[in-house]
């Protein structure tokens, strides 16, 4: 029965759902009506002032909680959708910030399909999403394994990986600059000691971007693997005693029962992680300033420079509508993915 | 009355509250005349603690004359022009503001205010402005800030460097041979040791070695083509070409991005013996000095002597309500007063020839050769900042340029390409 009325309620299908909250809603009022008729004839008075006392009570409680949702939502309505409904408006715009905006219709849009820096940018910016994301994730992962070892001092280890997330993202990139450095820096010191190769690094064009990205992941790293630890955590134990006893190695049991239990938090770190990498400004820019040669240029620059610098605040409204789009589509597309399993 | 109630309310009042600060609300002048109430006047200031402090001794000193002006400096950071931009978009743009290279792209959009009615009824002398400096705060003929300090660009170099590799000092009048020579003399590449610096990031850097070049640089008309698309532009791109790319005189700009903050700080370390700054190095080679023995001269001559320069304008905007205020006490900072404050601070030098407040700085000896400072002032070449869309077209040379010192492009495939992207700019610019 239950069964029913959830798949009715929550069904897709907007015309089966009307006509049942009519139906069902139409049955609900019947009987109320008989239940107060039927208490009416009792006791009129008593009845009218606990309907009263009933009604007030609960539209009192009504009211104290939107109350109390009033800031936040206000907030939100003021700063995050009026700006958002106003980007979309300016994204059809000429619009230099302070002459008023003269309509174009899709002529940034066009504008946009052509642009070589743009077009560069976004290169750059799903470049960098592929790198640091689904790498990101799947080092976090182990490292959350390794977390969940009952080993000693394993707090101090949680605590130690967790650091990197809480330091300023400026002070990071500062001192992986220096790190990176191909002739003073700590990285190629150690490489040079093993006798490997000793990459340019931050100097190079085909080499900046996967400095960035390494550093990025490590910076990464602490945040995802806390978030997956307390998956792995909530896996039951049975199942593993399970594989132990058919005789399941390590590996089998993190592939076929570590890896498909945690596939929701997994897919919260993957979303997380890709809607922040679509937007990455702070560490590429201390680094290595969106060079050599734009190698390193993300489009969050690029949306601020047109915004801020070139004066074209309908023009970056585009850019950031089309980012907005692909972080969306992207997002539902990862949510549908992982939604698949069922278990 | 209900307590756990009016507690609520006030509550939630007091997070709603909270918001308030993100909305900005038209300043409150008052526009009272009279001598008995007060006038505030709200001008915009930028820069490190010193530098405002600066301009708050200018501020002292004329209340100190004007009792009944009150001055409201408004912060508006680093990110000068956005916040400037907030502030007009909010209605409340400060009376006077700060606005440097932007004048042109402020006035064409009718954010300022023209000074000339003020000029001329006040008979305020502007001849002791340099006209290299008044060229870019004019739009259709109209003046619309006037300045009130210039930071010219000049060589500074390592003395010590220069005696080891046995070379004699250069002089005000040397040439950019005179220039290249020296720098590759002093180039050791076993010690990673640099002539010159050739900054990253910087056009100015660029645009100053196409304005000796003898490259009329405009970007106010429709095409860049009658001016970059000569041979004197190429003969500069190949020079920055062979000193960064082939001869390797100069850092090229991935190291110089891979250094980070150590790329200003090569010259202190002796990894080069010569690079071009303005005067705000100053302060901090007085307060730390360098280990060596160093002086400045200015920039080598090759067509001409023409040099880039830092500026500070002050501007009235158009929806200030106290025009006459703001037009005393902007007539005042850049006058006598005003540059004896800027002179004394050593910052950077008074805009106007005041003899008195250049005599200051002369006074200062310091760096011995001060005086290549006030010389280069009227070679200063600004015309480039006449442009609404200067910012994105300095982008473009500065991507462009880049590409070809990485040798990822040849000196006339970069000179094709600023060509067709620039224009490309200005004929945006143009049809909006």
């Amino acid at each position: 029965m239950l069964k029913i009325a959830c798949r009715v309620l929550f069904s897709p299908n907007k015309s089966v759902r009307t006509w049942k909250h009519n139906a069902c809603s139409s049955a609900i009022m019947k009987r109320t009506a008989n239940i107060l008729a039927a208490r009416e004839s009792v006791h009129p008075v008593l009845i009218k002032m606990g309907r009263k006392r009933k009604i007030s009570l609960a539209s009192n409680e009504n009211f104290w909680a939107y109350v109390f949702l009033a800031p936040i939502i206000i907030g939100f309505l003021a700063f995050t959708i009026f700006p958002v409904i106003m980007s979309f408006y300016y994204g059809l715009t000429s619009y230099d910030g302070i002459t008023s905006p003269k309509f174009v219709g899709i002529g940034n849009y066009i504008e946009l399909a052509s642009d070589e820096n743009f077009l560069k940018s976004l290169w750059n910016t799903v470049y960098f999403t592929l790198g640091t994301v689904p790498v990101g994730a799947f080092l976090a992962l182990i490292v959350a394994v390794g977390l969940n070892a009952k080993i000693h001092f394993v707090n101090l280890y949680r605590t130690a990986f967790f650091i990197p997330v809480v330091v300023s993202t400026v002070a990071v990139s500062m001192v992986w600059q220096w790190m990176y450095n191909q002739d003073y820096g700590l990285i190629n010191l150690f490489l040079g000691k093993l006798g490997l190769y000793q990459p340019p690094w931050l100097a190079s064009t085909s080499w900046s971007m996967p400095s960035v990205i390494i550093m990025s992941i490590w910076k990464g790293l602490g945040f995802n693997a806390v978030i997956l630890l307390a998956g792995i955590q909530g896996i039951s134990p049975s199942l593993y005693e399970a594989a132990e006893i058919d005789g399941a190695s390590g590996i089998q049991k993190f592939w076929h029962i570590t890896v498909p239990m945690i596939h929701e938090c997994m897919a919260f770190v993957l979303i997380n992680g890709l809607i922040g990498s679509f937007q990455t400004f702070d560490q590429i820019y201390v680094m290595t300033n969106g060079g050599p040669a734009q190698s390193t240029q993300v489009i969050s620059w690029l949306i601020y420079m047109n915004a801020f610098r070139y004066f074209k605040q309908g023009y970056a409204s585009a850019m950031a509508y089309i980012l907005f789009l692909i972080i969306f589509i992207a997002s539902i597309l990862q949510l549908h993915l992982s939604e698949k399993k069922n278990y | 009355m209900n307590w756990r109630k009016l507690f609520s309310f006030a509550a939630a009042g007091a997070i709603c509250a909270g918001f308030l600060p993100g909305c900005t609300s038209p300043a409150k002048n008052s526009s009272k005349t009279g001598g008995s109430s007060k006038v505030t006047i709200q001008v915009a200031v930028s820069g490190s603690a010193q530098e405002i402090a600066v301009h708050q001794q200018k501020f002292d000193l004329y209340t100190s004359k004007h009792p009944n002006i009150k001055i409201q400096p408004i912060n508006i950071g680093d990110d000068r022009v956005q916040k400037t931009l907030t502030l007009i978009s909010a209605g409340s743009a400060p009376d006077i503001l700060y606005v440097n290279e932007y004048t042109y792209v402020f006035a064409a959009k009718g954010v300022l205010h023209p000074l000339d009615d003020q000029i001329k009824r006040d008979s305020f002398d502007i001849s002791t402005f340099n006209e290299s400096l008044l060229v870019p705060l004019r739009y259709q003929g109209k003046l619309y800030a006037l300045p009130q300090e210039v930071s010219p660009f000049v060589i500074y170099y390592n003395k010590d460097m220069f005696q080891a590799a046995g070379l004699p000092f250069p002089t005000d009048k040397w040439t950019i041979d005179e220039f290249y020579t020296d720098a590759k003399k002093l180039t050791n590449p076993s010690k990673k040791v640099y002539g010159y610096r050739q900054p990253t990031n910087w056009p100015d850097q660029i645009l100053g070695w196409l304005s000796r070049g003898g490259v009329d640089f405009d970007i106010s008309g429709k095409t860049v083509d009658s001016s970059l698309n000569t041979p004197q532009t190429l003969k500069v791109l190949q020079f920055l070409h062979t000193m960064v790319a082939v001869d390797k005189v100069s850092p090229n700009p991935a190291e110089l991005t891979a250094m980070g903050k150590g790329a200003d700080v090569v010259f202190r370390n002796q990894k080069v013996a010569m690079e071009s700054q303005g005067l705000w190095m100053l302060p901090q080679y007085k307060a730390e000095p360098l280990a060596f023995q160093w002086d400045i001269v200015r920039v080598p001559k090759d067509q001409n002597q023409r040099t880039k320069a830092g500026i500070l304008n002050w501007a009235i905007s158009t929806s200030s309500h106290n025009m006459d205020a703001a037009w005393d006490l902007l007539k005042f900072m850049v006058g006598p007063d005003g540059m004896k404050i800027v002179a004394k601070n050593n910052m950077a030098l008074p805009a106007s020839k005041d003899t008195a407040a250049n005599q200051i700085v002369l006074d200062s000896k310091f760096p011995p050769n001060v005086k290549a400072f006030i010389d280069s002032v009227p070679d200063v070449d600004l015309r480039d900042e006449r442009s609404t869309v200067r910012d994105q077209v300095n982008t473009e040379i500065n991507d462009e340029v880049e590409r070809m010192l990485l040798n990822k492009e040849s000196p006339e495939d970069t000179q094709k390409a600023l060509v067709q992207k620039i224009d490309a700019i200005l004929a945006q610019a143009q049809s909006k």
